[in-house]
């Protein structure tokens, strides 16, 4: 409630700047762990603050902004998953252009073999149910019951992801 | 190896790694503020243009029906009006009048190829009547009358009927719209204004 009352007395245009300013990172980032794309993801939080934006007057103070936000920006992944997104032309150029220019050097193979890129990497080799949790609990630092709240699953269902989400992450490290 | 310990450090790994060369520049910002703010405008020129045309359609729609409504209502009083006026006409038509009309002696009154007994004249509303009765001058046996209506303006009328074997034609009396005549004691009935010839006491309708 106190960051909602922070933003107060800004207008729309204002406060979706500031929005931008405090959040776009965290969008930007949150969308990638789904497509794991930065274009897709990029796209996606246009469209998030798109969103935000046309609903400003809608906004009910039951949550806080950060929230608000990252529910829109995860039903956003979502439906870009769900396939709910045409895929511009450009972006599938786009995407057969990197899929061309994939040549790995020493120094990235190197980069590859460290400790945190192989985390980052399996993490985001897991099947998207058990990813968003885990993301959202051990990246954002969110909590069970906050995690509930934005993606509309109960808490028993997100502890059962968080478990299974970590022995399939054990499987991706043991090579299964 | 422990899975939650590995990923206490998931953030750090994420933003060392994945994240690092990815940061939202001030750019970017700028681009997404661009974005949304011309996507409002977008949707607002589209929701005026949406409005413009769905004001213009129903415009159309309401003058359209306004207009098949008016014609179907002025056919309706122009119906009206012509079944008033044509039920009037039917009325004066078939309405019995009386003829105000004076029977006046032959005499003096010159009708080339006639010689005229008498004559009846008198108005029916603007039109003057003048009804001559007499012989045709070269049939002796043959009768006739001669309606002439001058409806003003030189607009004039003449008609002519012939009873064989009906001279000498006189006018007798006035009877309601109708002249009476005799020829040669058999009783003629002229109605004036619907300008039909009867004869006989059973009035049958004479077809000159």
């Amino acid at each position: 409630m106190k960051n909602v009352r922070k933003y107060e007395y800004y207008t729309n245009e204002s406060l979706l700047e500031k929005l931008i300013d405090e959040f776009g990172e965290m969008v930007k980032r949150l969308a990638y762990t789904y497509v794991k794309d930065w274009q897709v993801a990029e796209d996606i939080t246009q469209e998030v603050f798109l969103a935000c934006y046309n609903n400003l007057e809608n906004f009910r103070e039951e949550c806080s902004y950060k929230n608000w936000i990252y529910k829109i920006t995860i039903n956003k992944c979502k439906d870009f998953i769900k396939g709910k997104w045409i895929l511009p032309k450009e972006f599938l150029e786009r995407l057969f252009m990197n899929e061309n220019k994939r040549s790995i050097t020493p120094e990235d193979r190197l980069m590859l073999l460290t400790e945190e890129r192989i985390l980052s990497q399996n993490v985001l080799k897991l099947p998207v149910k058990y990813r968003e949790i885990i993301i959202l609990y051990y990246y954002e630092d969110l909590k069970i019951k906050e995690i509930s709240e934005l993606t509309g699953l109960n808490e028993a269902t997100i502890k059962t992801r968080l478990s299974r989400g970590k022995k399939f992450l054990r499987k991706i490290y043991e090579g299964g | 190896m422990n899975m939650d310990d590995k990923l206490k450090h998931l953030r750090k790994s994420m933003d060392q790694t994945v994240f690092k060369n990815h940061a939202l520049t001030p750019y970017d910002k700028l681009d997404i503020k661009n974005y949304v703010l011309s996507s409002k405008r977008k949707k607002e020129r589209y929701y005026k243009y949406t409005m413009f045309t769905l004001t213009l359609s129903v415009t159309c729609v309401f003058l359209l029906v306004m207009g098949i409504y008016l014609n179907g209502k002025v056919e309706q009083l122009e119906k009206q009006v012509t079944d008033a006026v044509q039920a009037e006409q039917e009325g004066s038509e078939n309405k019995p009048i009386t003829l105000n009309f004076a029977i006046k002696s032959g005499g003096g009154v010159y009708l080339p190829g006639f010689e005229i007994s008498n004559y009846a004249v008198g108005n029916i509303g603007l039109d003057e009547y003048k009804i001559y009765a007499g012989t045709v001058v070269d049939d002796p046996s043959t009768g006739f009358l001669y309606l002439v209506i001058n409806k003003g303006k030189g607009n004039t009328t003449k008609i002519q009927y012939s009873f064989a074997k009906g001279a000498p034609l006189k006018i007798m009396a006035i009877e309601g719209q109708e002249l009476v005549l005799s020829a040669q004691g058999n009783r003629i009935y002229f109605d004036v204004p619907n300008r039909n010839v009867y004869y006989g006491s059973k009035r049958q309708l004479y077809n000159h």
